[in-house]
Protein backbone atom coordinates (compact mmCIF):
# COMPACT_ATOMS: atom_id res chain seq x y z
CA UNK A 1 0.00 0.00 0.00
CA UNK A 2 1.23 3.70 -0.74
CA UNK A 3 2.02 5.56 2.11
CA UNK A 4 1.95 9.08 0.31
CA UNK A 5 -0.48 11.41 1.72
CA UNK A 6 -2.93 13.26 -0.28
CA UNK A 7 -1.10 16.34 0.11
CA UNK A 8 2.43 15.01 -0.93
CA UNK A 9 0.63 13.10 -3.93
CA UNK A 10 -0.52 16.52 -5.41
CA UNK A 11 2.45 18.73 -4.89
CA UNK A 12 4.28 15.34 -6.92
CA UNK A 13 1.42 15.53 -9.34
CA UNK A 14 1.65 19.44 -9.70
CA UNK A 15 5.74 18.95 -10.03
CA UNK A 16 5.47 16.28 -12.47
CA UNK A 17 3.27 18.91 -14.47
CA UNK A 18 5.26 22.51 -14.35
CA UNK A 19 8.81 20.97 -12.54
CA UNK A 20 9.62 23.67 -10.16
CA UNK A 21 11.70 21.41 -7.85
CA UNK A 22 14.00 21.16 -10.96
CA UNK A 23 13.88 25.31 -11.74
CA UNK A 24 13.63 27.69 -9.40
CA UNK A 25 12.81 25.40 -6.26
CA UNK A 26 16.15 23.34 -6.90
CA UNK A 27 18.18 23.19 -4.13
CA UNK A 28 20.80 25.72 -3.30
CA UNK A 29 24.20 25.93 -2.82
CA UNK A 30 24.83 25.97 1.17
CA UNK A 31 27.18 29.48 0.41
CA UNK A 32 24.32 30.90 -0.72
CA UNK A 33 22.56 30.68 2.65
CA UNK A 34 24.38 34.25 3.20
CA UNK A 35 22.44 38.03 3.09
CA UNK A 36 24.77 38.58 0.30
CA UNK A 37 23.25 36.22 -1.95
CA UNK A 38 19.81 37.53 -1.01
CA UNK A 39 20.14 41.90 -1.54
CA UNK A 40 18.24 41.20 -5.20
CA UNK A 41 15.93 38.75 -3.26
CA UNK A 42 15.05 41.78 -0.94
CA UNK A 43 14.27 44.34 -3.37
CA UNK A 44 12.21 41.70 -4.79
CA UNK A 45 10.47 41.69 -1.55
CA UNK A 46 10.46 45.76 -1.53
CA UNK A 47 8.95 45.39 -4.78
CA UNK A 48 6.08 43.30 -3.91
CA UNK A 49 5.27 45.64 -0.65
CA UNK A 50 5.33 48.34 -3.49
CA UNK A 51 2.51 47.16 -5.41
CA UNK A 52 0.54 46.26 -2.08
CA UNK A 53 0.65 49.73 -1.15
CA UNK A 54 0.54 51.20 -4.26
CA UNK A 55 -2.61 49.45 -5.15
CA UNK A 56 -4.01 50.21 -1.55
CA UNK A 57 -3.80 54.29 -1.95
CA UNK A 58 -4.89 54.34 -5.74
CA UNK A 59 -8.08 52.96 -3.93
CA UNK A 60 -8.40 56.43 -2.37
CA UNK A 61 -5.87 58.64 -4.69
CA UNK A 62 -7.52 60.81 -7.21
CA UNK A 63 -5.79 61.42 -9.96
CA UNK A 64 -6.78 65.63 -10.93
CA UNK A 65 -4.90 68.46 -10.50
CA UNK A 66 -7.25 70.21 -7.78
CA UNK A 67 -7.73 67.12 -5.96
CA UNK A 68 -4.12 64.95 -5.76
CA UNK A 69 -3.05 66.85 -2.72
CA UNK A 70 -6.21 66.43 -1.06
CA UNK A 71 -6.79 63.01 -2.09
CA UNK A 72 -3.28 62.43 -0.38
CA UNK A 73 -3.94 64.37 2.79
CA UNK A 74 -7.67 62.52 3.18
CA UNK A 75 -5.45 58.75 2.92
CA UNK A 76 -2.75 60.12 5.27
CA UNK A 77 -5.87 61.70 8.10
CA UNK A 78 -8.87 59.66 7.54
CA UNK A 79 -8.22 56.18 6.30
CA UNK A 80 -7.23 53.17 8.79
CA UNK A 81 -3.54 52.97 8.45
CA UNK A 82 -3.55 55.27 5.47
CA UNK A 83 -0.46 57.28 7.02
CA UNK A 84 1.55 53.49 7.74
CA UNK A 85 0.87 52.60 4.26
CA UNK A 86 1.74 55.90 2.60
CA UNK A 87 4.74 56.23 4.67
CA UNK A 88 5.85 52.38 3.93
CA UNK A 89 5.48 53.21 0.53
CA UNK A 90 7.47 55.90 0.08
CA UNK A 91 10.53 54.18 2.37
CA UNK A 92 10.32 50.47 0.72
CA UNK A 93 10.91 53.12 -2.60
CA UNK A 94 13.57 54.29 -0.94
CA UNK A 95 14.90 50.72 0.36
CA UNK A 96 14.64 49.37 -2.95
CA UNK A 97 16.86 52.05 -4.59
CA UNK A 98 19.45 51.45 -2.26
CA UNK A 99 18.92 47.59 -2.01
CA UNK A 100 19.35 47.94 -5.91
CA UNK A 101 22.48 49.93 -5.03
CA UNK A 102 23.90 47.61 -3.20
CA UNK A 103 23.10 44.89 -5.50
CA UNK A 104 24.40 46.49 -8.60
CA UNK A 105 27.60 47.27 -6.18
CA UNK A 106 28.00 43.49 -4.68
CA UNK A 107 27.88 42.18 -7.98
CA UNK A 108 30.91 44.76 -9.20
CA UNK A 109 33.04 43.78 -6.38
CA UNK A 110 32.65 40.05 -6.77
CA UNK A 111 32.68 39.97 -10.50
CA UNK A 112 29.53 38.62 -11.33
CA UNK A 113 28.65 40.61 -14.56
CA UNK A 114 31.61 38.39 -15.99
CA UNK A 115 30.97 35.48 -17.99
CA UNK A 116 28.07 33.88 -18.81
CA UNK A 117 26.09 36.55 -16.79
CA UNK A 118 27.12 39.21 -19.21
CA UNK A 119 23.64 40.26 -19.98
CA UNK A 120 22.21 39.31 -16.30
CA UNK A 121 24.41 42.41 -15.69
CA UNK A 122 22.62 44.47 -18.87
CA UNK A 123 19.17 43.64 -17.75
CA UNK A 124 19.81 44.44 -14.09
CA UNK A 125 21.34 47.56 -15.22
CA UNK A 126 18.18 47.99 -17.06
CA UNK A 127 16.27 47.25 -13.95
CA UNK A 128 17.59 49.83 -12.48
CA UNK A 129 16.93 52.59 -14.47
CA UNK A 130 13.22 51.48 -14.48
CA UNK A 131 13.71 51.96 -10.39
CA UNK A 132 15.03 55.31 -10.79
CA UNK A 133 11.97 56.16 -13.39
CA UNK A 134 9.57 54.72 -11.04
CA UNK A 135 10.50 57.09 -8.34
CA UNK A 136 10.79 60.64 -10.41
CA UNK A 137 7.54 59.40 -11.53
CA UNK A 138 5.91 58.96 -8.12
CA UNK A 139 7.28 62.02 -6.26
CA UNK A 140 5.11 64.19 -8.54
CA UNK A 141 1.74 62.28 -7.69
CA UNK A 142 1.15 63.92 -4.35
CA UNK A 143 1.35 67.42 -6.16
CA UNK A 144 3.18 68.77 -3.35
CA UNK A 145 5.32 71.96 -4.33
CA UNK A 146 9.10 70.63 -3.86
CA UNK A 147 7.48 67.42 -6.14
CA UNK A 148 5.99 69.70 -8.59
CA UNK A 149 8.83 72.02 -9.10
CA UNK A 150 11.72 69.60 -9.07
CA UNK A 151 9.71 67.26 -11.76
CA UNK A 152 9.51 70.32 -13.78
CA UNK A 153 13.25 71.08 -13.55
CA UNK A 154 13.85 67.68 -14.88
CA UNK A 155 11.38 67.94 -18.04
CA UNK A 156 13.13 71.43 -18.72
CA UNK A 157 16.01 69.41 -19.15
CA UNK A 158 15.22 67.73 -21.85
CA UNK A 159 15.03 70.49 -24.11
CA UNK A 160 19.21 69.83 -24.06
CA UNK A 161 18.43 67.01 -26.13
CA UNK A 162 19.30 67.28 -29.77
CA UNK A 163 16.98 67.99 -32.63
CA UNK A 164 12.97 66.83 -31.95
CA UNK A 165 14.55 64.32 -29.53
CA UNK A 166 14.05 66.47 -26.28
CA UNK A 167 10.21 67.82 -27.54
CA UNK A 168 9.84 63.16 -28.78
CA UNK A 169 10.58 62.27 -25.01
CA UNK A 170 8.53 65.25 -23.37
CA UNK A 171 5.48 64.70 -24.94
CA UNK A 172 5.87 60.69 -23.92
CA UNK A 173 6.52 61.78 -20.52
CA UNK A 174 4.69 64.59 -20.18
CA UNK A 175 1.60 64.98 -22.49
CA UNK A 176 0.63 67.82 -24.44
CA UNK A 177 2.12 70.53 -21.81
CA UNK A 178 -0.65 71.02 -18.89
CA UNK A 179 -0.64 70.46 -15.53
CA UNK A 180 -3.20 68.21 -15.86
CA UNK A 181 -1.74 65.77 -18.93
CA UNK A 182 1.56 65.81 -17.16
CA UNK A 183 -0.07 64.16 -13.85
CA UNK A 184 -2.24 62.07 -15.79
CA UNK A 185 1.12 60.69 -17.87
CA UNK A 186 3.18 60.54 -14.96
CA UNK A 187 0.43 58.36 -12.80
CA UNK A 188 0.02 55.91 -16.09
CA UNK A 189 3.89 55.62 -16.00
CA UNK A 190 4.20 55.04 -12.43
CA UNK A 191 1.37 51.78 -12.21
CA UNK A 192 1.15 50.87 -15.60
CA UNK A 193 4.01 51.03 -17.93
CA UNK A 194 7.31 50.40 -15.44
CA UNK A 195 4.96 47.62 -13.36
CA UNK A 196 4.49 45.60 -16.96
CA UNK A 197 8.53 46.76 -17.72
CA UNK A 198 9.92 45.87 -14.46
CA UNK A 199 8.22 42.73 -13.85
CA UNK A 200 9.03 41.64 -17.45
CA UNK A 201 12.58 42.20 -17.09
CA UNK A 202 12.21 40.37 -13.56
CA UNK A 203 11.02 37.43 -15.22
CA UNK A 204 14.20 37.62 -17.85
CA UNK A 205 16.42 38.09 -15.21
CA UNK A 206 14.90 35.45 -13.62
CA UNK A 207 14.99 32.87 -16.16
CA UNK A 208 19.07 33.85 -16.42
CA UNK A 209 19.78 33.03 -13.40
CA UNK A 210 17.82 29.67 -13.16
CA UNK A 211 20.21 28.75 -16.95
CA UNK A 212 23.51 30.14 -15.07
CA UNK A 213 22.73 29.39 -10.42
CA UNK A 214 23.81 31.56 -7.93
CA UNK A 215 27.47 32.85 -8.38
CA UNK A 216 30.46 31.05 -6.63
CA UNK A 217 31.87 33.43 -4.08
CA UNK A 218 34.55 35.32 -5.60
CA UNK A 219 37.24 34.07 -3.48
CA UNK A 220 36.21 30.50 -4.46
CA UNK A 221 34.35 27.28 -3.35
CA UNK A 222 37.02 25.73 -0.26
CA UNK A 223 34.90 23.07 -0.01
CA UNK A 224 32.62 20.69 -2.19
CA UNK A 225 29.61 22.90 -2.30
CA UNK A 226 27.01 21.07 -0.59
CA UNK A 227 22.96 21.37 -1.70
CA UNK A 228 20.03 22.24 0.52
CA UNK A 229 16.83 21.66 -0.31
CA UNK A 230 15.14 24.25 -1.12
CA UNK A 231 11.55 23.35 1.69
CA UNK A 232 12.58 23.75 4.27
CA UNK A 233 16.55 25.06 4.12
CA UNK A 234 16.07 28.26 1.29
CA UNK A 235 12.72 28.97 2.02
CA UNK A 236 12.72 29.21 6.23
CA UNK A 237 16.62 31.33 5.52
CA UNK A 238 14.38 34.15 2.67
CA UNK A 239 11.32 34.50 4.87
CA UNK A 240 13.82 35.11 7.89
CA UNK A 241 15.56 37.72 6.29
CA UNK A 242 12.39 39.09 4.62
CA UNK A 243 10.39 39.16 7.73
CA UNK A 244 13.70 41.38 9.20
CA UNK A 245 13.20 43.17 6.47
CA UNK A 246 9.77 44.13 6.80
CA UNK A 247 9.97 44.47 10.34
CA UNK A 248 12.52 47.26 9.89
CA UNK A 249 10.57 49.22 7.36
CA UNK A 250 7.44 48.93 9.41
CA UNK A 251 9.30 50.13 12.78
CA UNK A 252 11.01 53.37 10.73
CA UNK A 253 7.60 53.96 9.28
CA UNK A 254 5.53 53.78 12.43
CA UNK A 255 8.97 56.16 14.01
CA UNK A 256 9.46 58.69 11.49
CA UNK A 257 5.68 59.41 9.44
CA UNK A 258 5.64 61.03 6.69
CA UNK A 259 5.10 64.77 6.34
CA UNK A 260 3.82 66.33 2.91
CA UNK A 261 5.11 69.48 2.46
CA UNK A 262 2.49 72.25 1.07
CA UNK A 263 0.10 71.85 -1.92
CA UNK A 264 1.59 73.21 -5.67
CA UNK A 265 0.65 76.49 -6.30
CA UNK A 266 2.78 78.81 -8.57
CA UNK A 267 2.79 81.16 -5.73
CA UNK A 268 4.13 78.66 -3.46
CA UNK A 269 6.66 77.10 -5.99
CA UNK A 270 8.63 80.87 -5.82
CA UNK A 271 8.96 80.48 -2.25
CA UNK A 272 10.35 77.23 -2.07
CA UNK A 273 14.21 75.58 -3.99
CA UNK A 274 13.36 73.12 -6.12
CA UNK A 275 15.36 69.82 -5.06
CA UNK A 276 14.42 66.28 -6.24
CA UNK A 277 14.78 63.47 -4.14
CA UNK A 278 17.80 62.20 -2.33
CA UNK A 279 18.62 59.90 -5.53
CA UNK A 280 19.23 62.33 -7.82
CA UNK A 281 20.95 64.95 -6.07
CA UNK A 282 24.30 63.28 -7.14
CA UNK A 283 23.14 64.46 -10.36
CA UNK A 284 21.72 67.74 -9.01
CA UNK A 285 25.01 68.17 -7.26
CA UNK A 286 27.19 67.99 -10.71
CA UNK A 287 24.14 70.62 -12.39
CA UNK A 288 25.06 72.95 -9.77
CA UNK A 289 28.78 73.76 -10.57
CA UNK A 290 29.73 76.68 -11.94
CA UNK A 291 31.58 75.69 -15.03
CA UNK A 292 27.92 73.13 -15.57
CA UNK A 293 25.96 76.72 -16.00
CA UNK A 294 24.67 77.60 -19.51
CA UNK A 295 26.27 75.64 -22.25
CA UNK A 296 28.09 73.72 -19.81
CA UNK A 297 24.91 71.79 -18.98
CA UNK A 298 25.53 70.17 -22.54
CA UNK A 299 28.69 68.42 -20.99
CA UNK A 300 27.26 67.54 -17.67
CA UNK A 301 24.65 65.23 -19.14
CA UNK A 302 27.18 64.49 -21.42
CA UNK A 303 29.31 63.01 -18.84
CA UNK A 304 26.55 61.56 -16.72
CA UNK A 305 24.70 59.78 -19.60
CA UNK A 306 28.23 58.55 -20.35
CA UNK A 307 29.15 57.90 -17.22
CA UNK A 308 26.03 55.63 -16.95
CA UNK A 309 26.50 53.77 -20.46
CA UNK A 310 30.19 52.79 -19.32
CA UNK A 311 28.43 51.24 -16.12
CA UNK A 312 26.24 49.25 -18.14
CA UNK A 313 28.92 48.03 -21.09
CA UNK A 314 31.09 47.06 -18.12
CA UNK A 315 30.94 43.16 -18.53
CA UNK A 316 31.99 44.25 -22.13
CA UNK A 317 35.22 45.77 -21.24
CA UNK A 318 35.77 44.15 -17.63
CA UNK A 319 36.37 40.56 -18.94
CA UNK A 320 39.63 39.20 -17.40
CA UNK A 321 38.73 36.07 -15.55
CA UNK A 322 40.11 36.80 -12.57
CA UNK A 323 36.82 36.98 -9.83
CA UNK A 324 38.89 37.74 -6.62
CA UNK A 325 38.38 41.22 -5.85
CA UNK A 326 42.09 41.24 -3.98
CA UNK A 327 43.16 40.26 -7.54
CA UNK A 328 41.33 43.26 -9.47
CA UNK A 329 42.73 46.18 -7.98
CA UNK A 330 42.05 48.53 -10.92
CA UNK A 331 38.21 47.95 -11.16
CA UNK A 332 38.12 47.56 -7.24
CA UNK A 333 39.61 51.14 -6.75
CA UNK A 334 37.33 52.55 -9.58
CA UNK A 335 34.43 51.14 -7.95
CA UNK A 336 35.50 52.82 -4.66
CA UNK A 337 35.87 56.11 -5.85
CA UNK A 338 32.75 55.83 -7.41
CA UNK A 339 30.68 55.14 -4.32
CA UNK A 340 32.59 57.44 -2.48
CA UNK A 341 32.04 60.33 -4.81
CA UNK A 342 28.65 59.36 -5.54
CA UNK A 343 28.03 59.57 -1.44
CA UNK A 344 30.08 62.78 -1.24
CA UNK A 345 27.88 64.39 -4.08
CA UNK A 346 24.49 63.16 -2.51
CA UNK A 347 25.49 64.50 1.21
CA UNK A 348 27.03 67.66 -0.69
CA UNK A 349 23.53 68.20 -2.47
CA UNK A 350 21.41 67.64 0.39
CA UNK A 351 23.38 70.44 2.43
CA UNK A 352 23.38 72.92 -0.55
CA UNK A 353 19.96 73.20 -1.80
CA UNK A 354 19.77 75.91 -5.05
CA UNK A 355 23.51 77.14 -4.29
CA UNK A 356 25.78 77.37 -7.04
CA UNK A 357 29.11 75.87 -6.66
CA UNK A 358 32.24 77.55 -7.77
CA UNK A 359 34.24 75.78 -10.34
CA UNK A 360 37.83 75.70 -8.05
CA UNK A 361 35.67 74.53 -4.97
CA UNK A 362 33.72 71.77 -7.38
CA UNK A 363 37.59 70.57 -8.28
CA UNK A 364 38.99 70.79 -4.96
CA UNK A 365 36.25 68.24 -3.50
CA UNK A 366 35.43 65.86 -5.98
CA UNK A 367 39.53 65.62 -6.38
CA UNK A 368 39.56 65.57 -2.57
CA UNK A 369 37.48 62.63 -1.84
CA UNK A 370 38.89 60.76 -5.30
CA UNK A 371 42.39 60.89 -3.93
CA UNK A 372 40.89 59.88 -0.66
CA UNK A 373 39.63 56.91 -2.11
CA UNK A 374 42.40 56.32 -4.45
CA UNK A 375 44.30 55.95 -0.65
CA UNK A 376 42.36 54.11 1.13
CA UNK A 377 41.68 51.26 -1.35
CA UNK A 378 45.53 51.72 -1.65
CA UNK A 379 46.14 50.57 1.67
CA UNK A 380 44.17 47.93 1.69
CA UNK A 381 45.46 46.42 -0.86
CA UNK A 382 49.34 46.71 0.41
CA UNK A 383 47.88 45.79 3.73
CA UNK A 384 46.49 42.74 2.67
CA UNK A 385 49.25 41.76 0.02
CA UNK A 386 51.48 42.07 2.87
CA UNK A 387 49.48 40.08 5.49
CA UNK A 388 49.61 37.53 2.18
CA UNK A 389 53.12 37.27 2.10
CA UNK A 390 53.53 36.99 5.50
CA UNK A 391 51.44 33.90 5.64
CA UNK A 392 53.40 32.13 2.75
CA UNK A 393 56.32 32.54 4.78
CA UNK A 394 55.12 31.44 7.57
CA UNK A 395 55.28 27.93 6.48
CA UNK A 396 51.81 25.23 6.85
CA UNK A 397 48.65 26.87 8.40
CA UNK A 398 47.26 23.43 8.61
CA UNK B 1 21.99 16.67 32.20
CA UNK B 2 23.79 19.91 30.60
CA UNK B 3 23.15 18.40 27.06
CA UNK B 4 19.27 18.10 28.01
CA UNK B 5 19.75 21.76 29.34
CA UNK B 6 20.78 23.02 26.11
CA UNK B 7 18.88 21.24 24.05
CA UNK B 8 15.13 22.80 26.36
CA UNK B 9 17.10 25.83 26.06
CA UNK B 10 16.11 26.10 22.20
CA UNK B 11 12.56 25.45 23.38
CA UNK B 12 12.05 27.47 26.09
CA UNK B 13 13.19 30.64 23.96
CA UNK B 14 10.20 29.42 21.20
CA UNK B 15 7.70 28.81 23.93
CA UNK B 16 8.52 32.47 25.42
CA UNK B 17 8.99 33.87 21.55
CA UNK B 18 5.47 32.42 20.81
CA UNK B 19 3.71 33.57 24.26
CA UNK B 20 4.94 36.94 22.98
CA UNK B 21 3.66 37.10 19.59
CA UNK B 22 0.52 35.84 20.80
CA UNK B 23 0.07 38.52 23.52
CA UNK B 24 0.95 41.01 21.07
CA UNK B 25 -1.06 39.86 18.05
CA UNK B 26 -4.34 39.83 20.59
CA UNK B 27 -3.51 43.71 21.27
CA UNK B 28 -3.13 44.16 17.50
CA UNK B 29 -6.41 43.11 17.20
CA UNK B 30 -7.69 45.61 19.37
CA UNK B 31 -6.61 48.58 18.06
CA UNK B 32 -8.01 51.78 16.86
CA UNK B 33 -6.23 51.91 12.94
CA UNK B 34 -7.32 55.22 12.31
CA UNK B 35 -5.72 57.13 15.60
CA UNK B 36 -3.45 54.25 16.50
CA UNK B 37 -1.43 53.32 13.23
CA UNK B 38 1.66 54.27 14.44
CA UNK B 39 1.55 51.81 17.46
CA UNK B 40 0.30 49.29 15.17
CA UNK B 41 3.25 49.61 12.76
CA UNK B 42 5.78 49.65 15.51
CA UNK B 43 3.81 46.14 17.23
CA UNK B 44 3.60 44.22 14.28
CA UNK B 45 7.18 45.05 13.94
CA UNK B 46 8.05 43.43 16.83
CA UNK B 47 5.63 40.53 15.89
CA UNK B 48 7.82 40.06 12.65
CA UNK B 49 11.07 40.27 14.70
CA UNK B 50 10.10 37.37 17.17
CA UNK B 51 8.74 35.07 14.09
CA UNK B 52 12.14 35.80 12.40
CA UNK B 53 13.67 34.94 15.44
CA UNK B 54 11.52 31.39 15.93
CA UNK B 55 12.63 30.84 12.20
CA UNK B 56 16.15 31.50 13.67
CA UNK B 57 16.04 29.03 16.48
CA UNK B 58 13.67 26.14 14.29
CA UNK B 59 16.62 26.62 11.82
CA UNK B 60 19.17 25.75 14.28
CA UNK B 61 19.88 21.99 15.32
CA UNK B 62 20.75 22.92 18.79
CA UNK B 63 21.19 25.81 21.39
CA UNK B 64 24.60 25.45 21.41
CA UNK B 65 24.98 26.06 17.54
CA UNK B 66 22.99 29.39 18.25
CA UNK B 67 24.73 32.48 17.59
CA UNK B 68 23.69 34.35 21.42
CA UNK B 69 24.87 37.65 19.82
CA UNK B 70 22.10 37.62 17.28
CA UNK B 71 19.97 35.89 20.19
CA UNK B 72 20.71 39.01 22.01
CA UNK B 73 20.31 41.20 19.37
CA UNK B 74 16.66 40.19 18.44
CA UNK B 75 15.64 39.86 22.58
CA UNK B 76 17.12 43.93 22.68
CA UNK B 77 15.05 44.08 19.23
CA UNK B 78 11.94 43.06 20.71
CA UNK B 79 12.46 45.18 23.82
CA UNK B 80 12.79 48.43 22.26
CA UNK B 81 10.03 47.89 20.07
CA UNK B 82 7.60 46.93 22.77
CA UNK B 83 8.78 50.37 24.18
CA UNK B 84 8.55 52.52 22.14
CA UNK B 85 4.79 51.11 21.54
CA UNK B 86 4.11 51.89 24.96
CA UNK B 87 5.83 55.21 24.51
CA UNK B 88 3.71 56.35 21.75
CA UNK B 89 0.41 54.94 22.66
CA UNK B 90 0.92 56.97 26.02
CA UNK B 91 1.73 60.31 24.02
CA UNK B 92 5.58 60.07 25.16
CA UNK B 93 7.21 60.20 21.21
CA UNK B 94 5.89 62.39 19.03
Amino acid sequence: MDSKTIYSRIIEWIDSRIGFTKTILRPAPEHAMHPFYWIGGLAVIALTMQGLTGIFMLLYYVPNTDQAYSSTVYIMKSVPLGLLVETLHLYTAYAMILLAFAHMMRNFFASVHKMPRELMWLVGMIMGFVVLSFGLTGYLLPWTVVSKSATDVAIGMLNVLPMQIGNIVKFLAAGSGSDAAELDRFLTVHTVLLPVALLSLLAVKLYMFEVHGSPEPAAGVKYPARNLPWFPNVFLYLTMLGAVFVAVMLAVSALFPLVLPPEFSPQAAATYVSQPDWYFLWMYQILKFAPMEGSGIYYALGGITLFMVLLTLLPFYDRGIERNPASRPLFVTIGVIMVAELAALTIWGYLTPGQVIPGVQAAVVTGGVAVMALLLSWIIFRLRRRTRTRSAGGGSRI
Amino acid sequence: MITRGYEGAGYLISVLILCFVAVVAAYLWSIDLLTEQRVFGVLLSAVLLAFSMLIYVYRRPSYREMSKLLLMMGYLGLMILLSLGIAISMGYVA
